[in-house]
C-alpha cells in the first residue's frame, strides 16, 4: 500500500508507481494559518529536490516548500487556484503538484509518518 | 551569541534594494539577526501574489517615471517615495521573532514620544492611523519580516497611484485591502527619515541587550560596498561573488516575467454598440498573455471577428500587442472593416 513520505520542509509525496502527487502538510496548513493562494508551477516544468515548488501565501506569511523529489511536473491542482482555502480543510486531498520521478532512490531520504510526527514536535 | 547585524543601502532603486534583501535572505546564518534599511524613489511594490493591473495605475505610475516592483513576499500594494522607510529584519529560525522585531520600531518612536501600537500581524499604527504595514516570507528556515515606515510620503500621490477602477478586470490572486495611513510628521514635526534611521538603529541593539552591532554593511554608495561586512558578503565566498548575487538578484527582480507575467490568471472584458453593430470582448490572460478570446458581436463582419479570435491568443496586456492582434486580424479578413478596426482600437484604448 502506498503511504505518504514527507519531507523537513513539510511536504508530503504520495508515489504512485512511477509518478507522485506532492502537497504540503497539514501541519504546515496550520502553522500557516488562512491560506489565500497557492502558486502553482507550470507543466513541464522540472523540480529538483530541496528547491521551492510551491510558494504558499497565508493571512499571516508566504512561504515557499522545498520539494521531496526531483522530476518533471505531469500536472498541477488548478483547483487551488479557486479555493486555496481546500489546503486548510484537507491537506492531503488537496494535492499541489504531479511528478514523474527521475530519481526513485530520493525516495530513501524521505521520512515516514513517526519519522515526520518527531520533528513536528 | 546572537551576531547583529545592520545593513544600509544608500541606492534608490527599487530592483537594487530588493536584489540586496534577496542576497542577505539567501546568505543569513544561523546565530545572525540582519536588520536593513533602505529607501526607494516613487515606486510601487505588489504583493508577490497580486494583479499588477488591479493594484495600481499604471499610466500614472509611467507618466511620473515611477517604477513597479513585485517583492518575494505576500501581502498587498504599497507606494513608496523618499518620504518612506523600509525596514527589513531576517533571520533563521531560532533567532527570527516577530514580536520582538515590531517593538524595535515601536521603541524607536517612543524616543520621538509617539505611542506606537502593533495592530494585528500586519499593521503598526499611533492612534489608531497606520504609518506601517508589514509582510512575512519564508524558505527553508529562513524568515524575512518586512515593512513600511510612512515619515512624510506624498500621501495624495499614494492614494491616486493605488486607486484602479475595480471593475476593469477579474483577476484571481490576492487582492489589497485598502487603509487610511497617515505619515509620522503629521503627529510630530521632529521626526525625519535621518533622525528615524538613528533611532531605529538604537531600538534595535537596545532590543538585543547590545551596546552596538557586530558588523555592519552599506551598499549601493559611491563604492559599491562598504563596512566591516566580511561576514556577509564572505558567506557567498567572496566579494566578486556578493556582487554578482546582486546584479544576478537585480535582473530577477526587474524583469518582465517576474513583474507582469507573474501575475495570477485573470479576465478582462469590454463593451460597446457602435454603428456597425454591438461588440463584446472577454480576454483570459494566464502568465499575462491571452489563454483564450471570446468575442461576442452581431456585427456584419464575422470573418473579423473569429480571425480576432485567433490572433488575440498569446498576446500580452498591453495596447501595443492588442492593437497589433486587431491590425492582424484585419489583414487576414476579406472584408472591409477599416471603421470597425479603428473603434476597437478605441475601445481598447478606452477601457484599458
Amino acid at each position: 500500500m502506498a503511504e505518504y513520505l514527507y519531507n523537513e520542509g513539510h511536504a508530503w509525496a504520495l508515489v504512485n508507481g512511477d509518478t507522485a502527487k506532492i502537497g504540503i502538510t497539514p501541519y504546515a496548513a496550520e502553522q500557516l494559518g488562512d491560506i489565500v493562494y497557492v502558486d502553482l508551477p507550470e507543466v513541464g516544468d522540472e523540480v529538483t529536490v530541496g528547491d521551492t515548488f510551491t510558494e504558499v501565501e497565508s493571512s499571516k506569511t508566504s512561504s515557499e516548500v522545498p520539494s521531496p523529489i526531483s522530476g518533471e511536473i505531469i500536472a498541477v491542482n488548478e483547483e487551488l487556484d479557486d479555493e486555496p482555502e481546500a489546503v486548510n480543510d484537507d491537506a492531503y486531498a488537496a494535492w499541489i503538484i504531479e511528478v514523474k520521478l527521475s530519481d526513485e532512490s530520493e525516495l530513501d531520504d524521505l521520512l515516514d509518518a513517526d519519522a515526520y510526527d518527531e520533528i513536528c514536535e | 551569541m546572537t551576531r547583529l547585524i545592520y545593513a544600509q543601502s544608500y541606492s534608490h532603486d527599487p530592483y537594487f534594494n530588493l536584489s540586496v534583501e534577496k542576497y542577505l535572505f539567501d546568505n543569513v546564518k544561523e546565530d545572525e539577526i540582519i536588520f536593513y534599511l533602505w529607501q526607494n524613489e516613487r515606486t510601487v511594490v505588489i504583493g508577490r501574489n497580486q494583479n499588477i493591473y488591479a493594484e495600481c495605475n499604471l499610466p500614472m505610475i509611467e507618466q511620473l517615471n515611477g517604477k513597479i516592483a513585485r517583492r518575494l513576499s505576500g501581502g498587498g500594494a504599497v507606494f513608496h517615495d523618499l518620504g518612506n522607510l523600509n525596514f527589513t529584519f531576517i533571520a533563521r529560525d531560532g533567532c527570527y521573532d516577530v514580536e520582538k522585531q515590531l517593538d524595535v520600531i515601536v521603541k524607536a518612536l517612543d524616543q520621538f514620544g509617539l505611542p506606537a501600537q502593533v495592530s494585528g500581524r500586519n499593521d503598526i499604527t499611533i492612534l489608531g492611523r497606520k504609518f506601517s504595514g508589514n509582510a512575512f516570507l519564508k524558505a527553508n528556515g529562513v524568515n524575512c519580516h518586512h515593512g513600511t515606515i510612512m515619515i512624510n510620503v506624498d500621501s495624495l500621490l499614494l492614494e491616486s497611484i493605488l486607486s484602479v477602477d475595480p471593475a476593469k478586470l477579474e483577476s484571481k490572486g490576492v487582492s489589497s485591502v485598502s487603509s487610511r495611513v497617515a505619515n509620522l510628521n503629521e503627529m510630530t514635526g521632529d521626526i525625519n527619515v535621518d533622525n528615524m534611521i538613528v533611532a531605529l538603529k538604537d531600538a534595535f541593539v537596545h532590543e538585543y541587550g547590545k551596546e552596538d552591532f557586530d558588523t555592519t554593511l552599506e551598499v549601493g554608495g559611491k563604492s559599491m560596498v562598504v563596512g566591516t561586512g566580511q561576514s556577509i558578503w564572505g558567506a557567498s565566498g567572496s566579494m566578486l561573488k556578493m556582487l554578482q548575487a546582486l546584479s544576478d538578484n537585480q535582473k530577477f527582480f526587474s524583469s518582465e516575467e517576474w513583474i507582469y507575467d507573474k501575475n495570477p490568471s485573470f479576465t478582462w472584458t469590454a463593451e460597446k454598440r457602435f454603428d456597425w453593430g454591438n461588440i463584446e470582448i472577454c480576454l483570459d490572460f494566464e502568465n499575462n498573455k491571452v489563454s483564450t478570446a471570446k468575442i461576442y458581436s452581431d456585427s456584419l463582419y464575422p470573418n473579423f471577428i473569429s480571425a480576432l479570435e485567433e490572433t488575440l491568443i498569446g498576446t500580452p496586456f498591453n495596447i501595443e500587442s492588442l492593437e497589433k492582434a486587431v491590425n492582424m486580424a484585419a489583414k487576414q479578413s476579406d472584408e472591409d472593416v477599416t471603421t470597425c478596426c479603428r473603434e476597437i482600437k478605441s475601445l481598447l484604448h478606452e477601457k484599458m
